[in-house]
């Protein structure tokens, strides 16, 4: 793909990835084929502050793991009341960077 | 979720159940009807019980075989009791024969719970139970 479309790219949705994963999918989108542009574009990335707000929210009815697409974990955290209320507290640590995790392997499909 | 982090994280919360249902039922009256030791920050912050309020005494009452009272308290305790008998032994006899039936059963699950037709059905249920709850406890 076109080297600017890729930096424009990036910039715009970085936050939507670890940082030391921008690398890897610098390189991927380089070598990605130009037809799969449009696809990349209309990609549905979910932003990791807005799933934080959900989490301190919503996160103790698992709200936050079904928007993220864990429908399993979603459904235990709500039967179990947050898991006793402690993994709903835990979760509002990692929730960003598991929504980062998703992200990154939404993208990883349109790669292969 | 990778394959091993499911089995972890799934041996992880049947034995933190089984743990917080011993103390349970050691230390605090639930046989009586009181309110108990609760960790939900949802029914702290706010004063309304969640969905799920309930489900440690409908546990208690399933293990003393009270059935009815078990339904009384929470219905999801149900689902849950059958969670943690049958969740154990599936995962150890997963990794004696080294097979990952239950890695697939979970993705299938996943699968189902993100159709409609049956996503719908469920959150109404569970919807239907948490107004129930707040009938039944702060009443």
């Amino acid at each position: 793909m076109d080297a600017q479309k890729v930096e424009m790219y990036l910039m715009m949705n970085s936050k939507y990835f670890e940082s030391h994963q921008i690398p890897f999918i610098h390189d991927q989108l380089m070598k990605m084929d130009e037809s799969k542009y449009l696809m990349l574009q209309s990609l549905e990335l979910k932003d990791p502050t807005t799933i934080l707000i959900v989490s301190l929210f919503g996160g103790h009815f698992g709200i936050d793991r079904f928007i993220i697409g864990d429908t399993g974990l979603g459904v235990a955290k709500l039967l179990t009341c947050g898991g006793l209320g402690i993994w709903s507290i835990v979760d509002w640590f990692l929730i960003m960077g598991r929504t980062r995790e998703t992200n990154l392997a939404k993208l990883t499909q349109l790669f292969y | 979720m990778k394959k091993d982090r499911l089995y972890f994280f799934t041996m992880l919360a049947t034995i933190a159940g089984y743990a917080w249902l011993a103390w349970n039922e050691k230390y605090s009256n639930m046989q009586e009807n009181t309110a108990g030791t609760s960790l939900c920050l949802f029914r702290h912050v706010t004063g309304i019980p969640c969905p799920s309020c309930g489900t440690t005494h409908a546990l208690l009452a399933l293990s003393h075989l009270h059935i009815a009272d078990a339904f009384y308290f929470n219905p999801i305790g149900f689902i849950l009791a059958f969670a943690m008998l049958i969740l154990p032994v599936w995962i150890i006899r997963d990794a004696i024969t080294k097979q990952d039936s239950f890695y697939v059963f979970y993705r299938r699950l996943e699968l189902l719970l993100s159709k409609r037709w049956v996503a719908i059905p469920f959150f109404v249920l569970i919807a239907c139970n948490w107004i129930w709850n707040i009938y039944k406890y702060t009443s």
